[in-house]
Formats: structure tokens, sequence, C-alpha cells
């Protein structure tokens, strides 16, 4: 869907954004300024590193456009293929891939989430054995045994050694 | 000065050797080699795990045990490069090289053999060279100014981004995004707010460890998830070690003196790595053998170069941690953020203050060493039994370890949604090719960049030629222009590539041959 050089794009430009939004919002909540009186302040440095990314990210940018470009050119000569093809991301071993990473991001959310009203050991052992699952891993017997010795383990190790207030 | 160092020496040894302080780099090292072996799988990340359980240790005890993992993983990366054809770590992967093919000919336990021989040499070497450059560099340091501090943590950065595996470009911007996020909170000076945006979690700055965590532990794990059940094919999986001879060893010392010199020398400079300079002494060693063509097709120097290399860069990179607070890589870079974490603070000053902990360290280091080869030596196959288990069972848990490890940080979910934000954040900068450890060490280096910065300002009122005021100064900010005048010049020339001009004195069809007559 993207080529690699469009994706070289679109990360330059959100990288520029954070660094204009960086330069213009150091400090927005309200207070006494104790250093207005100096050259160098609370926010020197801060606006040095910002301008220093904006620069550098629009540097980026005008190479990811010119590589572009210079693809275009290629392919509009018949030079052939083009160097950065996107390979397809929802494809096959691909979308196995993305459910995966989805999945994951999913289920860490809901066991952060679930650890300040569910027990430790528990709420380890369902998020291990749904990890397994998710994996791949297909034998719900082993999944279940190794996930509640998992369990059992991080809340020896986290709550009984290490007494962790979690 | 010899006399100091020694006695600190033995002071170290005798820390190192307390028991709970062996128990720690023991499992420490057992940990690292069997984290180096598994591919996909890091010395960063295996430090990052244990983070959570190092908080409530004493600093020297917590430092050990990470010392331990980052020995004992420069071994481990060998058992997957040689075995399996895939390095456990980058560094390992010139290893594969010659490993590899000697495994196929049946001899893959010679083959382990001379990967735990040269690990454990370039081990001490890197050492000894720590030991003995360490308390001068640290005594010369000590007498730097608020201006110097500030230009070697710019200039330790400038060397990362360059040296870094991708761009300059890349490097620099993860660099620049780094030292963003470190100002985060209250300014160190002014107690001013800087970016928290009404959000009282954010006023003291990013939780530390959650950068940490997410960068090298959940980034690592989104960006592994496509490896899950792949197929790893064993070419032995029943392998007894085979040590070589001394006189075997003795014959091949070029070797293992080239390498320990690239990976001291390469370690000590911040952000090049392991990687680099095993291809470098690889390359120097096959280039000075009357049979260069016999490298590649599975020789023991092909091994044992590489390896001898991969630990002698443990000594080179205590060099910057220990002297300058400038970590040497990734692991390091956790190293330190451990230190700061026990309240310990790195620096110029480290060596000053803290001169037991040095000291200690460094003692670990050969200890290490000497636990790494002992570990490999009696215990190969049980790590190679566990290096062909499925990644599935492995990311679980690694996800709880980081996850609790975030959380305990600050008792609360606030770290935790940093630490996985931040790991898709580094997630989607890693595909497209950035060094996620560029942003780590912005983090760890920018308040004492910023610091050293405004008070060596303040003490010149305003005067910004205070950084070019002596001849140090001089010429660290005169190599910071020339790294990066010299890889613009880089990009430039690949950008716009000299075409060869035809050479019109050689009329068409006309031989270049040596001898003959045009």
């Amino acid at each position: 869907m993207f080529g690699e050089k469009a994706k070289d794009l679109l990360l330059g430009a959100s990288l520029l954004a954070v660094g204009l939004f960086a330069l213009f919002s150091i400090n927005t909540s309200v207070q006494i300024q104790i250093s207005s009186g100096r050259t160098i302040n609370f926010a020197t440095m801060p606006s040095i590193w910002a301008g220093l990314l904006v620069f550098l990210s629009l540097l980026f940018i005008a190479n990811a456009l010119s590589e572009i470009l210079a693809e275009r050119r290629r392919r509009a000569e018949g030079e052939g293929e083009p160097t950065s093809r996107d390979t397809g991301w929802y494809t096959g071993n691909n979308r196995i891939t993305v459910i995966r990473m989805v999945g994951t991001l999913v289920l860490l959310i809901a066991y952060i989430f679930l650890l300040q009203y569910a027990n430790f050991a528990a709420l380890t052992t369902i998020f291990l054995f749904s990890m397994f699952l998710l994996y791949g891993q297909t034998s719900l017997k082993k999944n279940a045994v190794v996930a509640i010795c998992g369990g059992i383990g991080f809340y020896l190790l986290f709550i009984y050694f290490l007494k962790l207030p979690i | 000065m010899a006399v100091e160092v020694l006695a600190g020496q033995l002071q170290g040894f005798s820390n190192v050797f307390e028991p709970l302080n062996l128990f720690y780099l023991f499992s420490g090292t057992a940990l690292g080699i069997l984290v180096g072996a598994m591919p996909g799988l890091s010395s960063p990340m295996a430090i990052i795990v244990l983070l959570p359980l190092t908080y409530k240790m004493e600093p020297l005890p917590a430092l050990l045990l990470m010392m331990g993992v980052y020995v004992g993983t420069k071994l481990g990366g060998s058992y997957s490069a040689i075995l399996l054809r895939t390095p456990g770590t980058p560094a390992a992967a010139c290893t594969a090289l010659d490993g590899y093919p000697m495994a196929q000919r049946g001899q893959a336990g010679q083959a382990l053999g001379y990967a735990t021989m040269g690990s454990t040499v370039g081990g001490v070497f890197g050492w000894i060279l720590a030991v003995t450059t360490i308390p001068f560099l640290a005594a010369i340091v000590v007498k730097s100014s608020n201006a110097d501090i500030a230009l070697i943590g710019v200039l330790g950065l400038t060397m990362v981004a360059a040296f870094a595996r991708a761009s300059m470009l890349r490097g620099l911007m993860g660099v620049m995004i780094g030292l963003l996020m470190a100002t985060v909170g209250l300014d160190p000076l002014d107690a001013s707010e800087r970016f928290t945006f009404g959000n009282v979690y954010l006023l003291s700055g990013i939780p530390f460890t959650s950068a940490l965590i997410g960068f090298f532990g959940f980034t690592v794990v989104f960006s592994d998830i496509g490896t899950i059940g792949r197929d790893s094919s064993f070419v032995a999986s029943d392998v007894n070690l085979a040590l070589p001879k001394f006189k075997d060893m003795l014959k091949r010392w070029q070797c293992i003196l080239i390498g320990g010199l690239w990976g001291v020398g390469v370690g000590a400079i911040p952000g090049v790595g392991a990687e680099s300079a095993t291809w470098l002494a690889y390359a120097t060693v096959r280039n000075k053998s009357k049979t260069p063509e016999k490298f590649g097709t599975g020789i023991p120097e092909g091994v044992l170069t590489p390896e001898a290399t991969n630990n002698a860069v443990t000594g080179g990179t205590m060099v910057p941690m220990l002297t300058l607070g400038i970590p040497g890589d990734g692991s390091t870079a956790i190293m330190l953020g451990a230190m700061i974490l026990h309240g310990i603070e790195p620096g110029v000053t480290l060596m000053t203050t803290n001169a037991e902990l040095v000291n200690s360290l460094l003692a670990g280091l050969l200890v290490s060493t000497a636990f790494m080869f002992v570990i490999s030596w009696k215990a190969i196959k049980y790590f190679i039994l566990i290096l062909q288990r499925d990644r599935s069972w492995l990311f679980p848990f690694i996800l709880v370890f980081a996850t609790i490890g975030a959380f305990s940080s600050m008792n609360t979910l606030f770290p935790v949604i940093v630490a996985i934000s931040l790991g898709i954040f580094g997630y989607i900068l890693e595909a497209q090719k950035f060094p996620v450890v560029t942003i780590v060490l912005g983090i760890i280096l920018g308040p004492i960049i910023e610091e050293n910065t405004r008070l060596a300002l303040a003490l010149s009122a305003n005067d910004w030629s205070t950084f070019v005021d002596t001849l140090p100064r001089q010429v660290m900010v005169a190599t910071i222009v020339i790294l990066v005048a010299y890889e613009i010049y880089k990009a430039v020339k690949e950008r716009y590539p000299r075409h060869a001009l035809p050479d019109s004195s050689i009329p068409s069809g006309h031989s270049h041959e040596r001898g003959e007559t045009k």
C-alpha cells in the first residue's frame, strides 16, 4: 500500500509536526517566570532541540521526496521495477503478524487496566494463556499448564519475594 | 598510580567474591548466554527484564547481575550462529561465516570450542585494557569544567549518531527526539514546567524506566512477533564442546591480538558497537593471512577472531561509561540508567565519588568472563536444548516482566502506558531504520548537557565563546564539525556520484593489460 519512501515521508512529516509543536508549546501552564531576565533560560535548550528537529525533519522530507520523484522518473522512463516497493502488508504471513501485533496490544492494555481490579496471579495466568493461543500454540492443555505455572511463578517472584505493591 | 590501581582492583575482587554478589554474577552470566543464543533476543532486552528485580537490591549486586548478562550474551550469540547460521546477536553474524561451515562438516564442537576460548581470552584482554586505562583517563577528566562536560556529551551523541547503523540524519533525529523527551518536566535550575500540559504525572518528566522498557523491551517484542513460529533447522543438535589445545590457540595468537585491539578500540567509541568491531577485525586478519581464500569456508581463525573481538568490546565500552558517563552501546546505556535509579550519579566524578563501585564492576567483568567459560564448558548441551524452543512461549513472559517492571517504578499505570506508547513509537521508528538507541542516549545525556551548558554560560557571563576557549574544547568542537561535514559529504557523493570520464588517450578496442604497448 505504501512504498518505503512514502512511509519515510509520512514519518518525516510527523516528526516535523512534533518539532513545531514542541517549539511553540514549551510552557503552557500559568506560573511565575523566574528567569526571564537571563539570556538562557528554561526554554532555551528545548527550543534549540526542537529547532534542530524541525531542520533535520525538513532535510529528511526533502530527501524522501527527491527519492520518490527519482523513482517516478525511472518508472516513467521504463528503467525497471521500483526500488522501494511495499511488500503487501496485509497478505499471507504479514496478515498473521499484524493480527498478532494488534492482539498483543489489546491483551496488554486489557491486562494493565484489569491489574487494578483482579487478582494478580489469576489475571497473569489468563493473560499468558491468551498470549500462547494468539502466538499459535494450539494445545490447550499445554498452554494451561505453562500459564498456571507462570502465573504462580510471577506471583511468588513479585508479590511474595519482592513484595511489590501490585 | 599503579599501586592504587592494584589496591583498587583487590578491593573490587573482595566485594565481588561475597557469596550473594557471586550468585548474581553467575546467574546473570548464565541468563546472558541463554538470551544471546536466542535469535531476536538481545542483551538490552534481558537487562531490561531484570530491572524490576533490582529495585530492592543494593547497587553493586544489581549492576553485577546486569554485567553478567552483558558478558554472557557475547558468547551466547555464537551458539545459534554456528548451529543455525542465524546469529543470536548482530555481533555474532561474522562468526556464522566460518562457524556454520565447520558445523556442517561435523566440527560443531570444535567451532563452539574456539568460540568459547576466543570469547574468554578476548574478555580478559578487554579487562586488562579497561583496568589500565580507566584510572588514568578518570584522573584527567575529573578536572573538566562545565563547558568540557557539556561538549563531551554533545560529542558523544554526535558519535553515536554518526556510527549508528543507519544514516547520520536518522541518528541525529533520534538524538533530538531523546533530548526533547529529556526536557519534559520541571526545569532543574528554574523549576519551570516544560511540556507538562497540566499533567501532574509529567512534573517529574517522562519516567526513565518507561523509556528503557519501552524502547528495549516492547519495541523488540513488537518487531520480532513476525519471527514467531519460524522453523529453525539445526545442523547438529547433539553437540559436545571440544576446547582447542593450548598450542592450537598459540598458533593463532594474531587473531586474538587483532581481535582484542579492535574490540577495545571500537568498544570505547560510543554508539559503534560490537558488530562493526567484529567485521573490522575479521577483515584485518583475513587480509594479513597467507591463505585469505580459506576464510568463509570454515576455519578456526574465522571463529576465533570475531569472538575475541566481541568480548573485548565489553572492556572497551566500560571506558566511556565509567569515566565520562557516556554509554558505549544499548546495554551500557541501561546500566547507566540503573545506576541513576539506584542513586549513583554517573559521569566524570564517578571514579572519585564511587571508586569502590567502579573497581568492583571491573572485577565483575573478569569474574563474569571466567563464569562464561565454565558454564559453556560444562553446560552447553542444556543451552542448545533451550535454543530449540519456540519464541511463542518466551515472548508472553517477557511482556509480563516488562509490564510489571514499568508498573513498579511508580506503582501506577502511568509508566506502563508510557512504556507501551514508547514501545509502539520505537517499533515504527525501527521499521523505518531509525536506531532507537540514539533516543535513549539523548534521554540520558540531555540533562547532563543542559545543566552543564547553562552553568558554563552562567560562569562566563553568557559568553558562548567559552566553548572554544581551550585546546581540548576546540578539538572536541572540531571533531563534531568534521563528523557532521563528512556525513554531509558522503550523502552528497552518494546522491551525485561523479561519472567516470572516457579515457580519450586510449583508442577503443585496445587492451589495458600490463606489458602491452599502445
